[in-house]
Parts: structure tokens; C-alpha cells; sequence
């Protein structure tokens, strides 16, 4: 009997074991059909799992009976799950997967300035952006394709001019001067304004200050760290061949609501000549307009001087790309070639870049280079910055072209229009103003593996911009009061050079449960520009353009500026069980631009995280990641001047140093000399102290992952030449460390995306929250900056004090229209005068929120994209529609005028006309305009080729597609565009002009619409091929 | 063995990495090679020509570009409050200035404001450093500068009353804020820097420097300060030095005082220069709109055409000084709008060389001798000796062509002095605003407006009204600074 029941026991035992078991077994591949070796196969809700052998075959042995779902996973594949597998005793199951190449969520590598971090370590707030959604949008700037990816970030086109780059700047504004981020292009501090967005591999954004720490002085607004493609080395020896190539039309977006009819602009000019209380019949003599109108229309057009000045715009661009590599060594050359009309209709962009990268290893060594060559040459940029105010001066009665001796018509000659401008359409197709720069990036590095786990980096790199800008008026004749009797001519070139020396080593090392990882090094930078201006007039004929034809007039400048940095930094990790996580940076800079006892500052971070989800206690299935973060760090800023701090005594090239002695009325000139300004003495490094805290989230096998991060950033010491008394002496303000800004976010990001059926899909969306409080502004609480003017002789609308956001709105208040049909401004302290204590804080042009949403789909071989971005609580003074209902003298009229307030219109909101008159056009919320806009920024839809189709014919890929950019913008705001800052303040010509006397106006002047430009609407299509 | 080379080929590799890092101590110091700097300026002569030119400069009031600053900003906001002018269309500054309403925000004021401390900042300049140069007429720099600055804070505080006096460059920003003087501390102020200054200037200078200050110069500007404070026997002195010197002398043609075509002559003791040169900017021309155009601002009022009407010289014949002041038809038939003054515009053919009334050379006389002569005859009437100041009105008078004057008494001359000989030689030369401030600056101001014709006086009140606002963008940045009374 024991015998039997051992037996049985032993029997019953192996069928527990054995018999209720199955197998499971499959293989894993790739998209090509490729085995992966060493990919895990995982049983979820059990501890079972096989990794793959080297031809991708696993097995799983011991499957007790049931239904289970499998996951496969290899590091650069999304994970795939297959449901529904049945276990049956004994059998085996067999379970196929295919990995499509992407990223996981969690391994991904984040590059974090002098390293790399692996996504999941990551303890500060960093956006990655993959190369794939940049190159998603067709376009030559980066700073276009990036509006909407990323939360905190923030995209504005200052204009729509062809080669305008937009500005970009993360967390709000962080100082007064130069809100751009620190750009590094493969290890390189640059400029990105030439690299072409399809040459990117991956951009990452480190936001706040415990990542951009690194980067310490340059690092407040925010570091955007860009790899480009450099060829790889494990995937196989093939070559990739890759071309792209768009072609575009663009067209104005909407059209500003100008009058072009004679008849209802010379009915106005009567009613607000009337309401003036002048007769014009018997006031002004037989020769003015309006009495030579009633005597005969005819002899007056009815011009349409916008449709004149703007054209649909042709653009193209192609990218060729090779990239490929071997064991040891891999190379990407890239180049580009784009060609842009712009709207203007004599304007134009062309670029060309070549980029060359490769990397070798040998033994420990490894070496390589980044070479990277842009040329932008452009036509009209600089002409066009004011071209909407050129528009505002033409009145529909002058013809565009007319029989004179130029061809073009003039209204300087028809008596009664006041203060005209020139022709416009005669300044753009007769001026001519064109630009060419070059800019070119060299890099080389030696990296060392010492030991297994400390490596060492040299890395020496060199930027060299070199520019050139011509500008050429030629004589013309059009009449007496519109001429140009000789022919002028101002060249401008410069050239930087721009050198950077980094030597730094890392460390990383695992002990057990503990991981350190060090890094610690030494950069020295230099930077040396010089300009050269020539001028010279009195050309023989307008086609000698070379300033030695020119025969008089002959002036030359030049100027110099240089400066330096000297840096010392580090950063320790250091990570617990693969869940604790800390990081500490610091960095010590020294810059040229402070005197020598102020020269260093030290930016320290530090900041933390928790892998909640790798908690032994967490036991939430559904989520596979949760990190809480925090930081702090303080950063610097020193964009101003090179040579603030050093008293100097100048001529003045506007002469107004110089002075005349002796007799007569032709006197010699003597040159004078005197100090014109203060030095900044004991100036500082701006300061910028952040806080962020928040946390990452990862579900459903990271279909779904969220970010949300809240920060507070504490600007300090901004350098800024807030006012002094005029008494002291001096022209301009002193540069000092003067104001302090708060700025404060939340930024949010989700993204869902699914994979596992036919129908692919992926939506992303970001919201960003922007909120910031002028904290200090010089000396004594009540200094002030005006600014938001939208064109000299109008009042100025913005007011940046303490306590209110920069550049506040500062107006009057209306309420609505009198019995006469006048604007009654709001009497705020009751004092029965309307003075300039009647006007109130109106917030500000900053958006409350800022919403991006982009999805991403494909079905089959068809692939679908939209990008939408929304702004919300942004507010404009409408600039267009203030000079053009402005009735002070008679020039172009705003259509909104012929519903202006007369007796027989009483109901109407807008004022009536009155001639030479300002009264309804003093700085209020009359013109203040709710810029909220919802646009349909990027919609694409793409079909790829068959691989069967397209491997037949012997290439690798084929993709075509449509695209349209700013298909549609819904909005209450009437002018050209809610989405605008205001000019851009070029200066390529003159690099010693310091960046807060570029800036600072632009800072100041957001929220001032001067329409600067309209916005292009674009439909595109391309086609990609690999080879 | 393999270890060892590797460590070998690192220790070489990091050798030389580190040539390429420069240990350079002073790696972070750069210099500036755009412009000069103290440290390498003040070295020569030339150094303090340029200095002093760069002084002088700023009196021009070139604001902005092209030439009109002089005369916004260093004519007409201290013209357009004169009594004897009629307001014909003035532009939109001037037109709440000139009704004696002006505004602390206006630009004018700003720019006129800024630009004398400017010119003050320069003249501590030269003051501060010259000294220290070692040259031989080193002396002679540094009176230029202080007459410049006692001229800029006469300019300040004649205008403004309660003004920030500068005596040094700021040294540190502590600096910048310096609070009001009391009027009496910027007028002696005034006459130390002007009795410094007399000491060391020439009596003359040679052609090519012709527009430096001179002695005569100093001592005419001190004058006027010492009759600003009713000092009448000190004025009396110094313009009798004046007179003594034997530089100066009355021109024979008064026309030529202001036509561009006679400048710097006999009867000239300090003049602003400007020319038509194109070189080095346009900054160096003056702009007298040709008072005949449509640019025309003011005319001559009822009561100023009564005077010249009268200036009749022995045969009946109006005196060489309406022709020289005044365009017109029919002096005595046209209407007021129709008349126009002469003084320093370009007007036709023959004086303007061909060049538009706003590109001129013409140079603006500051303090000539006629001046000096009413001045020291008002200086003695006040002391009692009214014959001698008779004769000294006199001189004036026969240069004129008109007869003379004779046996006033002290008042009656006062009153002939101030409402009749002044007006009729000085009008719209400027000053004629700054003489009424000084006369009725403690009597009834506002009366001789209105009887003068100048309706806008009737409000004048002598506590708000004799002075301009300081202007706001000083009282904005400047705790220390208090805005006039009634603005």
C-alpha cells in the first residue's frame, strides 16, 4: 500500500508539475522580418519570462494551463503585447512577435549637457523631442517646427519676412535683455538659426534650472541641447540614403481692411472735415484734393496699394542625406538647398548647408568631428520692417503707376495730404537691399576610455559668422516733391569668430545597489567680431552698384568687440536602488564683461527624485512608471554689452560733438570728445533662482505618460539701464544690475498612443501657464519704463513698474460714445480732467495659457498628422487699426470707418471722424483687442509606397504627401495676425551694439501690434525617398 | 604590460590637451579698442581742443539729427514767452509754453533740461582733468570750461529757478542724486566760475579759433548775473570793463548783425557757431525757418509795431533797426499776420548761397556790445547817475540813425530803458523774457503782459508762472528733486 501511494504521490506530483503545463515558444523580429537576439519575452501577472536566442527563437517552459497575455520587449522597440494565448497541458503554444523600432518610455537616453542620462534618472525637468516630430514640420527654422511640442516653451515669429527667425524662450521672461535660450549643437554652443531642422536626431530641452545648471552663466533662459544625425554603427552595414524635398505656395492668411474705394474715401475725408468745422471749398484752394475730385473723379484711381505690396511666394528645399557606418566607425553627410519668395513681393530667401559628421574608434580612442557650413542670402528684409506703416500713408487716389519720368504715381504733389510717405511700392522694386552670411561650425574630439569606467573627452570647436549687407537707392524722378537726386549706397561686413576648449572626463560606476556616476571639467571660450561700414553717393548710373563708383559723400567706420569666458564645472549622481535619485551640478564662471572684481560667479544645483514605481509596495499594475522631482539651482545671465564696465570717452559719429570755429558760414569742423555715458561700474552676473518640482507618470505599458512640473524662478541683478536723472550729465542710462522679475508655471504634458491595431495613433498635448511680476526696478520703487508704441506721434501703452507683469497694459478706459459721437474716456480718480492719472493696468500681452495638441495617426500605408495650438487670454493693442483710423491727416482708412458714428448712425460703437483731430485716438482700450486664437498650425496627410512596389524599382522608401501651415486661425482679433511680437531689431551690422539695446525695446514693445507683417498661409507637398 | 602602455598613451594624450588650455592670467581682461578711455585720453593738447570742442557742442542743442534742435530747444522755448510778440501759429510744444502753461512732460523742456547737463558734465570734464595734463595753456582750457558752466547753470536757472547745481562729475551712482540749490548759492556759483574764468581768458582770439570765450565774454555774462541780483554798482564795473577794453564797437549796419554774411565782428562778444559744412554730420548747420514761410510761428505784436513805428529817424524815415528786424510790405497798413522777423533767418537770394532756409551757417549772437551798453546804462540809472546812462542809450540810439534822448529822470529812463530801447534793439534776440523775470520778479508781472497785449498774462501769477516746470523725467528717477510750485 506504500508503495502504491508513493507511487501515486509521485505520479500526482509529476502531474502537477509537468502534466498541467505547456510551452510556450516563438520568435521576435523586427519590421524587416530581422531576428532579435536577446529580446525578453515576458508572461505578465507572473514571474515566467525567456529572452531570445540568437536567431530570435525563445522559449518558455512550465506554462501551468490558462490564458495569459505576453510582452515583448528590446531596448529601442516599443513593446508589444499579444492577449489571449492559450496554455494547454503539454502543448506547445506558438507566440509571434514583431517590434516596430521606438522608444520606451523610461530607457530612453536624454543628453544633458558634458553626458548622458538615461531618461528614468532624470531629476529635473527636461523635454526630449525625437527627430521625428521635428522634421514632421516642412521648414527651414527649427524654432517653427517646435511651437506646441513642448510644455514651457514658447514660440513667436517677430516677423513673416523670409529668413526671420522666430524667438523662442522657455519659462516666460526671465530678463530684460536677450531672452534667447543657450543653443549647443552637437556639444557646440551656437547659433541655430542655419541648421536645417531635417539634419536634427534629437533635441532636448532643459528647462529648469537644476538641468541647465551645467550651463551655468548663459543658462536662465533655458538650454536647447541638438544632436544631428551621425550615421550608426549596429544596424547593419548598410548605407542610408535618405531625400526630401517640399514645394510650397504661400499666400497672405487675411487681408488688412484698408478702403480702396475713391468714392467712400472721399465721402469720409467730407464728414470729418465737416465735424472739424471746415468748408474745404472755400479753406483750401482749387489745387486740393477734394476740390479737384468734385470738380472731376475721373482724373482719380481707387488703388489697392496692399494687394500691390504683397504676392503669393513660391518656396522649395531638398535634403540629401548619406549615413551609414561600420563597426568602428560611422558618418552622416547632410545637405540642403531652400528657396523662399516672401510675400513682399520683392523679397526672397535662399539657403544652402552641407554638414559633414563622423566618429571613429580604435582600441580606447575614439575620435570625430561636426562640420557644419550655412549660407543664407536674402533680399528685402531689412527694407520691409516697416512696411505696414509705408502702406498706412497711401491714400486709394494715387495711383500706383503713373506717366512720370520714373513710372510710378506720387500723391506729394496733390495738395491736402499731410505728412505722405514715399511711394512703397516705387521703395520696393527700386531699392535694393541685399544680404548674404555665411556661418560655419568646426568640431573635433578625442574621447578616452581610461579605465572600464572613467572616460575622458577634449573637444575643441570653432564658429565663424561672416556677413554682408548692401543697400542701394538709385536717383529717380518721379516729381518736384518726390525725388532722389543721387543714387546712395551703404555696404556693411562683419565677421566673429567664436572659440570654444572643453576638457572633461566621466565617471560611472555600479556598486551593488548604489550607482555613481561624476563628471567634472574645464571650457574656455572667446568670441572676436569686427565690422567695416562704407558709404558713398553720386553714382554715374544706377547700375553701377560698388560703393568706388560712388563720387562723393564717402564715409567709412569700423568697429571692434571681443570677449571671454573661463568656466570650471561638475556634477555628481548618485542613484539607490535604482530609485532614489540625486543630483548635484556646479558650475563657476568668469566673463570678460564685468571689471575684475566681479568677474566670477558660482551656479550651484541640486535636485532629487523618487521611483515610486519601483517601490517593492507599488503594486498598481496599470502604471508603469510614477517619479516625483525636485530641484533647485541658481543660473547666470551676462547678454549685454562687451565693454560696459569701461569708462570711454567717444566721438560721437552723429557729430553732435563736433563744433565749428572761426569766421564765415563754411568753417572747418573740429572732431570733440567727452565721456557721452557712465560706465557700469561693479556690475554683476545676473542671477536666476528656480524651484521645480514635479512628476512623471507612465500607464498601459507606457501608452500613456504625463509630465507636470510647477516652478518659480527669481531673476535678479537683471542688468538694464533703468533711468537716472537727467541731471547727472549723461545721454543714455548706465547698465546696472537694477530690476528683479518673478516668474512662475505650470507646465503639463500628456501623450496616449496606441500601437496594437491597424489603426496607429498618437496624441500629444501640452499646456503651458506663464505668470511674471516685475519685483525691482531701480533704485526707488517708482521708476518706470514706457514702451508699446506702435508708431512715434502715438501715444505709448505700455507701463512696466513693480508690481506688475513686464510691459502691463497702461490705458484709459472707454465707455462707449457721447451724444456727439466722441470717445468718453473713464475719469478714474473723479477729478473731472482726463490726465494721465486716469489711465489703468490692463494685463498684458503674455498668454494665460498656451495649449498644444498634436496627433499623429496612420492606417495601413496611409499617415495622417494635425497640429493644433491655441493661446488663450492674450491681448494686443491693434496698431493697424490705430494708424489707420487715426484722422490726424489724410492717408489710408480703415474700413470700419464708413460705420462711423453720425447722427443718422447713432448706434454705432465706432467714433465719429474728425479732421486733424485726436481726440478718439488717445492710447486706450479702445484699441485693445482680445488676441485668443485657436489655429490649425499643421495638417498632413501622407501615403507610402508599398515595400514590395517600392523595393521593385530598387529604392527603399517612398512617401509622398499634401500639407497645409495655418490652414485656419479662429479669432476675435481684426488684425493680420493675434500671434505676433513686435519688429524685430536687426542688427547684423553692428555687432557692438549691445543686446540690450537690441532687445530691450523689443522686451518692452510686446503687445504693440504694429502689423508688421502678415501671415503666410502655405500648402505643401513633398515627397521622401531612402535609398 | 597592457595597462602600463595604455597609461601611457593617456598620460600623453592628456599632456597635451593641456598645452592647448592657456593658463593666461589676464585671459578675462580685455580692453575696449573702439573708443578712448580715460586712461588713455588727457595726454596732449589735441586731447583738450577735443574736449573743450565737445563743451562747446552741446550748447548747439543738436537733439536729434539735422539741425532743427537749436532752434526748438535753444531759441524758441526762450522766445515764446517774450511780451512783444504776437503767437501766429505755433507749434504744438510751444503752444501751451507760450501762453505760459507748459507742461512738465514736454520734450522740449526734457531735451533742453538734459542737454544743459550735459554741457555741464563736459565742462566738469575739462575742469576735473585738464589740470593734471601739464600743458602750458592748460589755464586757458579750464576758464573755457568754467565760463561754459556758469553759462549752463544761467541758462538752468533762469529758466527753471530751483535747479540741481553741478559742480564735479559723478564719481560713484551715489552721485546721480543730487537734490535742488537754493537759488542765491547758484548765483554765486555763477559769478566765482565767471571771475575764475576772466582771470585766464584772452582778450581775443585769432581768426581760426573765433567763438571761444573771450574776457569780454566772462565779464559780460557776470554782468548779467550781478543785475539778475539787482547788484547794480558791481554790474555798473564789470561792464564798464567791458567798455574799457576797447575790443569791442558798435557795427555801422545793424542788417549785418544777423545776415550770416558778418559774423564775428566788432560788435560781437559771444556767438554759437554753426556752418553748412557737410562734414562729419550734418549737426554743425542751424535752421532758422525763413520767418516769411508757412513755418512762421509768431510776429511782432501791436505793441512792438507801435515801437518800430516810432523809431523814426530825424528825417521821418523808420531807423535802420526796423529794416534790420523786420520783413514787411507797410509797416504800419499790414496785418500783423503779414509781418515777419528777420533776425538770423534766411530769407532770399543773396544770403542764402543756395541753400534752403533750413541748412543754414548762420551763427547766433549770444551777448553783443549794444547790449552791454543798455545794460550798464541801466546798471547806472539804478545806482542814480542817470546822465551818464543816458549817454551810454545814447550810443546805442545814434548807431540806430535816431535822435538821442535827454533830460529823463530815473524813472522815466527806467521805463524808456525797459519797455521802449530794449525792445527795439534786442527783440527776439532771446533775452527779452529773462529781462522782464528779473524786473517784476517781485512786482507785477502779469500787468505788463496784458498791457503789452499778451492776453495770455492775465493769469500770470509770479509764484507759479516765472519759472518752467522741471521736467518729469527728472522728478520720475530724482527723489531728492521737487517740482516747481503749480505745476
Amino acid at each position: 500500500m506504500r508503495k502504491f501511494l508513493t507511487i501515486f504521490f509521485c505520479l500526482f506530483v509529476y502531474q502537477t508539475i509537468f502534466a498541467q503545463n505547456g510551452t510556450v515558444i516563438g520568435t521576435v523580429v523586427d519590421e524587416d522580418g530581422l531576428p532579435l537576439p536577446g529580446a525578453n519575452v515576458i508572461v505578465l501577472d507572473t514571474e515566467l519570462g525567456a529572452a531570445t536566442d540568437d536567431n530570435g527563437n525563445f522559449t518558455i517552459n512550465n506554462v501551468p494551463t490558462g490564458t495569459y497575455s505576453l510582452r515583448a520587449q528590446f531596448v529601442g522597440y516599443n513593446n508589444v503585447v499579444i492577449g489571449n494565448v492559450v496554455v494547454e497541458a503539454n502543448k506547445s503554444t506558438e507566440v509571434n512577435f514583431e517590434l516596430v523600432s521606438g522608444i520606451i518610455a523610461g530607457e530612453e537616453i536624454v543628453v544633458v549637457g558634458y553626458g548622458v542620462q538615461q531618461k528614468r534618472e532624470v531629476t529635473g525637468s527636461v523635454a526630449s523631442i525625437s527627430a521625428d516630430e521635428i522634421k514632421k514640420i516642412p521648414t527651414t527654422q527649427i524654432g517653427s517646427a517646435l511651437q506646441g511640442a513642448a510644455a514651457g516653451v514658447n514660440v513667436t515669429n517677430a516677423t513673416g519676412a523670409p529668413g526671420a527667425s522666430p524667438r523662442i524662450s522657455i519659462r516666460g521672461t526671465a530678463t530684460l535683455g536677450n531672452n534667447d535660450p543657450l543653443y549647443i549643437v552637437d556639444g557646440v554652443p551656437t547659433d541655430i538659426s542655419y541648421v536645417n531642422p531635417s539634419d536634427i536626431e534629437s533635441m532636448d530641452i532643459l528647462k529648469d534650472a537644476s538641468m541647465a545648471a551645467i550651463y551655468g552663466s548663459r543658462a536662465a533662459n533655458g538650454v536647447i541641447i541638438i544632436n544631428t544625425n551621425r550615421g550608426a554603427t549596429d544596424k547593419g552595414q548598410d548605407l542610408q540614403i535618405k531625400y526630401n524635398s517640399y514645394f510650397a505656395t504661400q499666400s497672405v492668411e487675411n487681408k488688412f481692411p484698408f478702403i480702396t474705394n475713391k468714392e467712400d474715401y472721399v465721402k469720409l475725408a467730407k464728414i470729418a472735415l465737416e465735424n472739424a468745422g471746415i468748408d474745404y471749398t472755400t479753406e483750401f484752394g482749387a489745387d486740393h484734393f477734394l476740390n479737384m475730385y468734385d470738380d472731376d473723379p475721373s482724373q482719380f484711381s481707387s488703388s489697392d496699394w496692399e494687394d500691390a505690396y504683397f504676392d503669393n511666394a513660391f518656396e522649395h528645399k531638398h535634403d540629401l542625406s548619406v549615413s551609414g557606418g561600420a563597426e568602428n566607425f560611422n558618418f552622416a553627410v547632410m545637405g540642403m538647398y531652400s528657396d523662399m519668395d516672401g510675400l513682399v513681393s520683392t523679397t526672397n530667401n535662399e539657403r544652402m548647408s552641407l554638414r559633414l559628421n563622423s566618429d571613429f574608434k580604435k582600441g580606447i580612442f575614439r575620435i570625430g568631428e561636426s562640420v557644419s557650413i550655412g549660407r543664407s542670402e536674402g533680399s528685402g528684409r531689412f527694407n520691409n520692417l516697416y512696411s505696414f506703416y509705408a502702406l498706412s500713408r497711401m491714400s486709394p487716389l494715387t495711383p500706383i503707376y503713373d506717366n512720370t519720368e520714373s513710372g510710378y504715381g506720387s500723391q506729394l504733389n496733390i495738395g491736402g495730404f499731410g505728412n505722405t510717405g514715399e511711394n512703397p511700392i516705387l521703395e520696393n522694386e527700386l531699392n535694393k537691399d541685399t544680404w548674404d552670411e555665411v556661418k560655419i561650425m568646426l568640431s573635433g574630439y578625442v574621447e578616452v576610455d581610461i579605465f572600464e569606467d572613467l572616460k575622458y573627452t577634449f573637444r575643441l570647436s570653432q564658429n565663424i559668422t561672416e556677413g554682408y549687407w548692401f543697400s542701394f537707392r538709385p536717383s529717380y524722378f518721379t516729381n518736384d516733391a518726390e525725388n532722389n537726386p543721387t543714387a546712395q549706397m551703404w555696404e556693411t561686413r562683419n565677421r566673429k569668430y567664436h572659440s570654444i576648449l572643453e576638457s572633461f572626463a566621466n565617471y560611472n560606476k555600479k556598486f551593488g545597489n548604489h550607482t555613481v556616476t561624476a563628471m567634472v571639467g574645464y571650457a574656455e571660450e572667446k568670441a572676436d567680431g569686427r565690422s567695416t561700414y562704407g558709404y558713398a553717393q553720386d553714382f554715374p548710373n544706377n547700375d553701377l552698384q560698388v560703393l568706388g563708383a560712388g563720387e562723393s559723400g564717402d564715409n567709412a567706420s569700423g568697429w571692434a568687440n571681443e570677449w571671454r569666458l573661463r568656466s570650471f564645472f561638475g556634477r555628481l549622481s548618485y542613484t539607490y536602488l535604482d530609485r532614489y535619485l540625486v543630483t548635484a551640478n556646479i558650475r563657476r564662471d568668469g566673463s570678460s564683461r564685468f571689471d575684475a572684481d566681479d568677474q566670477w560667479g558660482n551656479f550651484p544645483s541640486f535636485s532629487a527624485g523618487w521611483r515610486i514605481s519601483d517601490e517593492p509596495f507599488f503594486n498598481l499594475d496599470k502604471v508603469t512608471e510614477l517619479k516625483l522631482r525636485a530641484g533647485y539651482g541658481e543660473l547666470g545671465l551676462q547678454e549685454f554689452g562687451d565693454y560696459q564696465y569701461i569708462p570711454k570717452i567717444q566721438k560721437d559719429e552723429n557729430g553732435r560733438l563736433n563744433y565749428s570755429y572761426g569766421p564765415g558760414r563754411d568753417q572747418i569742423i573740429y572732431i570733440g570728445a567727452r565721456s557721452l555715458n557712465f560706465p557700469s561700474v561693479g556690475i554683476q552676473w545676473e542671477t536666476s533662482k528656480e524651484t521645480n518640482i514635479g512628476f512623471d507618470l507612465g500607464m498601459f505599458e507606457d501608452r500613456f505618460t504625463m509630465s507636470l512640473d510647477y516652478y518659480l524662478k527669481t531673476s535678479d541683478g537683471i542688468l538694464f539701464g533703468v533711468p537716472i536723472p537727467k541731471s547727472a550729465g549723461a545721454v543714455d542710462n548706465p547698465v546696472v544690475n537694477s530690476a528683479s522679475i518673478d516668474n512662475n508655471g505650470l507646465e503639463l504634458a500628456f501623450a496616449y498612443k496606441n500601437f496594437d491595431s491597424a489603426l496607429k495613433y498618437q496624441v500629444t498635448t501640452t499646456l503651458s501657464t506663464y505668470s511674471n511680476e516685475v519685483t525691482r526696478m531701480g533704485e526707488y520703487g517708482d521708476e518706470s519704463i514706457w514702451g508699446g508704441e506702435v508708431h512715434w506721434g502715438l501715444d505709448q501703452t505700455t507701463k512696466t513698474v513693480v508690481g506688475e507683469p513686464v510691459a502691463s497694459f497702461f490705458l484709459y478706459e472707454t465707455d462707449g460714445l457721447d451724444s456727439n459721437g466722441d470717445l468718453i474716456y473713464v475719469d478714474q480718480n473723479g477729478d473731472g480732467e482726463i490726465t494721465e492719472d486716469d489711465k489703468k493696468f490692463m494685463g498684458n500681452s503674455a498668454p494665460d495659457a498656451e495649449i498644444g495638441l498634436n496627433f499623429n495617426a496612420s492606417y495601413h500605408d496611409f499617415d495622417f498628422t494635425l497640429n493644433l495650438f491655441s493661446s488663450l487670454g492674450r491681448k494686443l493693442i491693434n496698431g493697424g487699426r490705430w494708424l489707420t483710423m487715426n484722422t490726424d491727416r489724410f492717408h489710408a482708412m480703415h474700413e470700419d470707418m464708413l460705420d462711423a458714428w453720425t447722427p443718422s448712425n447713432s448706434g454705432s460703437e465706432i467714433p465719429r471722424v474728425i479732421y486733424a483731430d485726436d481726440r478718439n485716438s488717445k492710447a486706450s482700450d479702445f484699441w485693445l483687442e482680445d488676441a485668443s486664437y485657436l489655429r490649425i498650425k499643421y495638417l498632413e496627410v501622407g501615403y507610402t509606397v508599398p515595400k514590395e512596389l517600392t523595393n521593385s524599382w530598387g529604392i527603399g522608401g517612398l512617401r509622398i504627401y499634401i500639407a497645409a501651415e495655418n490652414l485656419l486661425t479662429i479669432t476675435e482679433y481684426s488684425g493680420y495676425d493675434p500671434s505676433v511680437e513686435s519688429y524685430e531689431t536687426g542688427s547684423i551690422f553692428n555687432p557692438s551694439v549691445s543686446s540690450v539695446e537690441n532687445t530691450a525695446g523689443f522686451i518692452f514693445d510686446r503687445g504693440a501690434d504694429r502689423s508688421p507683417y502678415p501671415l503666410a498661409r502655405k500648402f505643401l507637398t513633398g515627397i521622401q525617398v531612402s535609398l | 604590460m597592457k595597462n602600463f602602455n595604455r597609461f601611457k598613451k593617456i598620460l600623453l594624450l592628456l599632456f597635451i590637451s593641456t598645452l592647448f588650455i592657456s593658463c593666461e592670467k589676464d585671459f578675462l581682461e580685455v580692453t575696449n579698442p573702439n573708443d578712448l578711455s580715460p586712461e588713455t585720453f588727457w595726454k596732449t593738447e589735441q586731447d583738450a581742443i577735443k574736449a573743450i570742442t565737445g563743451a562747446y557742442a552741446l550748447f548747439q542743442y543738436q537733439v536729434w539729427d539735422g539741425r532743427w534742435g537749436y532752434y526748438e530747444i535753444g531759441y524758441m522755448n526762450l522766445e515764446c514767452r517774450s511780451d512783444l510778440i504776437n503767437l501766429y501759429d505755433m507749434w504744438s510744444p510751444f503752444g501751451d509754453m507760450s501762453t505760459y502753461d507748459a507742461s512738465s512732460t514736454s520734450y522740449v523742456l526734457n531735451d533742453f533740461w538734459s542737454f544743459s547737463y550735459q554741457g555741464l558734465y563736459a565742462a566738469n570734464q575739462v575742469i576735473e582733468n585738464v589740470p593734471g595734463m601739464g600743458l602750458s595753456n592748460g589755464d586757458v582750457f579750464v576758464a573755457e570750461a568754467k565760463f561754459l558752466r556758469a553759462y549752463a547753470h544761467y541758462l538752468l536757472v533762469t529758466n527753471f529757478g530751483n535747479i540741481v547745481m553741478k559742480t564735479s562729475t559723478p564719481q560713484s551712482t551715489d552721485d546721480f542724486y543730487e537734490g535742488q540749490s537754493a537759488q542765491a548759492d547758484v548765483w554765486a556759483q555763477i559769478e566765482q566760475d565767471l571771475l575764475d574764468a576772466k582771470s585766464n581768458l584772452p582778450l581775443t582770439w585769432e581768426s581760426q579759433w573765433l567763438g571761444r570765450a573771450t574776457k569780454g565774454a566772462a565779464s559780460s555774462l557776470l554782468a548779467k548775473a550781478y543785475l539778475w541780483q539787482e547788484k547794480w554798482s558791481q554790474a555798473a564795473s564789470e561792464l564798464r570793463e567791458v567798455v574799457n577794453s576797447g575790443v569791442y564797437a558798435l557795427e555801422s549796419d545793424f542788417e549785418s548783425l544777423f545776415n550770416g554774411l558778418n559774423e564775428h565782428n566788432s560788435e560781437s562778444i559771444f556767438e554759437l557757431n554753426f556752418t553748412m559744412s557737410d562734414a562729419g554730420g550734418r549737426n554743425e548747420r542751424n535752421s532758422f525757418p525763413a520767418m516769411q514761410t508757412d513755418w512762421k510761428m509768431f510776429t511782432p505784436n501791436e505793441y512792438m509795431r507801435g515801437l518800430f513805428l516810432n523809431d523814426l529817424t530825424e528825417g521821418g524815415e523808420l531807423s535802420q533797426r526796423v529794416n534790420g528786424s523786420l520783413i514787411y510790405t507797410d509797416l504800419a497798413a499790414d496785418d500783423l499776420g503779414a509781418i515777419s522777423w528777420k533776425k538770423f533767418s534766411l530769407y532770399d537770394e543773396a544770403t542764402n548761397n543756395g541753400y534752403s532756409f533750413s541748412h543754414s551757417g548762420t551763427n547766433f549772437t549770444v551777448i553783443r556790445y549794444a547790449d552791454v551798453l543798455l545794460m550798464l546804462a541801466e546798471a547806472l540809472n539804478e545806482s542814480g547817475s542817470t546822465g551818464e546812462a543816458e549817454g551810454f542809450v545814447n550810443q546805442v540810439r545814434a548807431r540806430a540813425g535816431v535822435p538821442d534822448i535827454s533830460g529823463m529822470n530815473q524813472a522815466d529812463l527806467r521805463e524808456h530803458i525797459r519797455h521802449v530801447e530794449r525792445p527795439l534793439e534786442l527783440a527776439a534776440e532771446t533775452g527779452r523774457f529773462y529781462d522782464l523775470v528779473r524786473w517784476y520778479k517781485n512786482g507785477n508781472l502779469s500787468s505788463v503782459l496784458v498791457a503789452h497785449g499778451r492776453e495770455a498774462g492775465e493769469s500770470f501769477d509770479n509764484s507759479n508762472d516765472l519759472y518752467y516746470p522741471i521736467p518729469s523725467s527728472e522728478t520720475t528717477s530724482n527723489p531728492l528733486v521737487v517740482q516747481n510750485p503749480g505745476y
